[in-house]
Formats: C-alpha cells, sequence, structure tokens
C-alpha cells in the first residue's frame, strides 16, 4: 500500500465520500481528470521502489550483485535492444546497486572496447 | 535551543554513559542484549567476588596453619566447568540471533548509496535515475564552526543531509572512493565499514521521525573527524516530496 503511495489519494477517498450518489458518472469523470491532471502537476513522478533482495547474493559485499546486473543489462541489451521493455528491470537494478563512479569507468571501458565483460 | 538539541535530536551529550535512543528495531536488539549481559556479567562478579572473599577469610595461615592436602575433587570440577560453558551458550544463542538479525534484508523500498571520500559523504539515491550518469547525488560536508547557526551541533551539523523515509525497508550500500572509511549511526545501530572496491549493504528500518547523527569511524586522515553523518527521517510522503524536489532541482 503505502509503496505505491501517490500524493493526493486520500483527498480523493474524501471526496468520493461527500459526492452524491446521483451524479456517479459525471464525479467519475470528474474524478479521472483531475486525477490526469494532478499526475501531470510533478515533472517526475517518484514511486518507492528498489532492485529487489536476490537470493543469489546473501553476502555483505554486494559489488557481484552489481556487477552481474549490469552485465545482465547488457546480455539483455544485446540480444533484444537496447530500449527493450524486457532489460528494464535489469537497467533499474544496476543503476540501484552501482556506485555511479563504477559505472563511469565500466561505461568508459565498454566505449573503448577493453571491458571484461563478455557484451 | 540546549532543549531542542537534548530532547529532539539523536546525537552524543556531554558526559554521556549509555546508550543513545534507539530508532531502529536492531538498535533495540543490541540495547537489549547489552542489558542482559551486564546482568549476568553482574552476578558473575558477585559470585566470584563472594567465594574469594569467603576463601581469603576462612583459609589463611591464621585460621588453618595446616594446610589442606587435596589436589582432586572429581564433582566440583565438573561443575566449574560445565557451569561456565552454559553461561556461554546462554550469551551465544540471543547474541548470534542478534547478529543474523542485523544481516536479514527484507524487500527494500529504497536503496541509499554512501559513498565514502577524503573527507566528505557522496550520498546517491539512484532508484529514480533515468540515465546513467544523472541522477539524485549530493555531497555531504560538515558545517565548520565558523558557520553555524544557533542551536546546531559543533562538529555534527552538515550542508545536506541524507533524507530517508519511516517505517519503511531501506538499504543502504556503502563503499569508499580512496581510503577507509566507515558509516556509523549510534542512534540506528548501524556501522558499516566502507571500504573501496567493496559495496557492504546493511539494512535499515527507522521507527520514528527524527534527526540521527553519526561520525565517520574509520581513520580516514587528518580531517577524520569532521565528516559527520545526519540522517532526517521523514514520514513516506515527505520523502516522496523531497525526492521530487531535488530531481526538479
Amino acid at each position: 500500500m503505502v509503496l505505491e503511495w501517490i500524493f493526493g489519494k486520500a483527498v480523493h477517498c474524501e471526496e468520493e465520500a461527500v459526492a452524491e450518489p446521483v451524479e456517479e458518472e459525471a464525479v467519475e469523470e470528474a474524478e479521472a481528470q483531475e486525477e490526469e491532471a494532478e499526475e501531470e502537476e510533478p515533472a517526475v513522478e517518484v514511486k518507492l521502489g528498489t532492485t529487489p533482495y536476490d537470493p543469489r547474493f546473501t553476502t555483505t559485499n554486494q559489488a557481484r550483485h552489481c556487477y552481474t546486473r549490469y552485465n545482465e543489462f547488457h546480455k539483455c541489451a544485446a540480444e533484444k535492444g537496447e530500449d527493450a521493455e524486457d532489460c528494464k528491470f535489469f537497467q533499474k537494478a544496476y543503476r540501484s546497486m552501482c556506485p555511479s563512479i563504477w559505472l563511469e569507468k565500466w561505461n568508459e571501458e565498454r566505449d573503448a572496447g577493453t571491458f571484461a565483460g563478455r557484451y | 535551543m540546549k532543549l531542542f538539541r537534548e530532547f529532539l535530536c539523536d546525537a552524543a551529550e556531554p558526559w554521556q554513559l549509555g546508550f543513545q535512543d534507539p530508532a531502529t528495531p536492531v538498535m533495540e536488539g543490541i540495547i537489549e542484549l547489552h542489558h542482559d549481559l551486564m546482568f549476568i556479567l553482574a552476578f558473575i562478579l558477585a559470585f566470584v567476588m563472594w567465594i574469594l572473599g569467603r576463601t581469603l577469610y576462612h583459609f589463611n595461615a591464621e585460621r588453618n596453619p595446616v594446610p589442606y592436602k587435596i589436589t582432586h575433587g572429581t564433582l566440583i570440577e565438573i561443575v566449574w566447568t560445565v557451569t561456565p560453558s552454559l553461561i556461554l551458550i546462554l550469551i551465544a544463542l540471543p547474541s548470534f540471533a542478534l547478529l543474523y538479525s542485523t544481516e536479514e534484508m527484507v524487500d527494500p523500498a529504497v536503496t541509499l548509496k554512501a559513498v565514502g571520500h577524503q573527507w566528505y559523504w557522496v550520498y546517491e539515491y539512484s532508484d529514480y535515475n533515468t540515465s546513467d550518469d544523472e541522477g539524485l547525488a549530493f555531497e555531504s560536508y560538515m558545517v565548520a564552526e565558523d558557520d553555524l547557526e544557533p542551536g546546531q551541533l559543533r562538529l555534527l551539523e552538515v550542508d545536506n543531509r541524507v533524507v530517508l523515509p519511516v517505517q519503511t525497508h531501506i538499504r543502504v550500500i556503502i563503499t569508499a572512493a580512496d581510503v577507509l572509511h566507515s558509516w556509523a549511526i549510534p542512534s540506528l545501530g548501524v556501522k558499516c565499514d566502507a571500504i573501496p572496491g567493496r559495496l557492504n549493504q546493511v539494512s535499515l528500518f527507522i521507527k520514528r521521525e527524527g534527526i540521527f547523527y553519526g561520525q565517520c569511524s574509520e581513520l580516514c586522515g587528518v580531517n577524520h573527524g569532521f565528516m559527520p553523518i545526519v540522517v532526517e527521517s521523514v514520514p513516506v510522503d515527505d520523502y516522496i516530496q523531497w525526492v521530487t524536489n531535488k530531481l526538479e532541482e
């Protein structure tokens, strides 16, 4: 519940309670419009969520977790294309796990063709 | 302002002897274990002192000119071997339970990366990144003594605090860019070394809102004492608002 929290939901609930039952359809439409308007308001919609726990990496040191997710993404990208929907998960995962300085270094190595990974 | 510092902030106080108030289940566990151990410790101390006192009182040269010639006593030897082992097991069980619970990673909703530098911390919130190099990241420096506002804590306040949601499972990834550092906050029960090339993971579940102060806890150079850590825990809505504002900046 909390994870999917978007602001304004509580307000909607109250409005729903106040609205007269006769104009249900009209109210619903108005609400839908309101929701759209509210969602558009912030330029970026922030949703809580991050790389899930991965039973492959049970140790305190998560360096391999980061590295594996980075490689998994590039494998996926090589097979299905950079923007494939299936690869989004890996991309989000490695971005959440890896420090930006590591990514910078690896991306440079990939550009230079000296990256140790296969993809 | 003094009241504010002593009641609302979770920082060390002058001449403090005990723990800071806990804000995570892990810290509550640590304090509980400490109290349990202190009970056993006090009991053993009293018992040993009693035996020692009695021995000195009753069995000295004045009272017993002729010494006893007993060299073995099977029963007493079994008792004084088995009893300490049982006490050690009694201590080990809750201790291991606590140790493993601190390692537990419960389905996290937020990942925070803390990167130690000489001599400041860099924090990255990359869950909301849209590319590899752009994202929510900032440096956190100590506020110098001359720049302190009234009520701010000397050597503990930073310019950019870490903001985290309460009642949420958080993963903290701790690493360093140059030398060893250590990310530690007493109230949250966290102390984790930041090691270049390693990504150390700890989990946090902050139970209440507040401002939690900590310091670098691994000698990292001349300004080791001047790279504090400040975590501000806020309601989830406020956290989302904060992240949104930061991303829009």
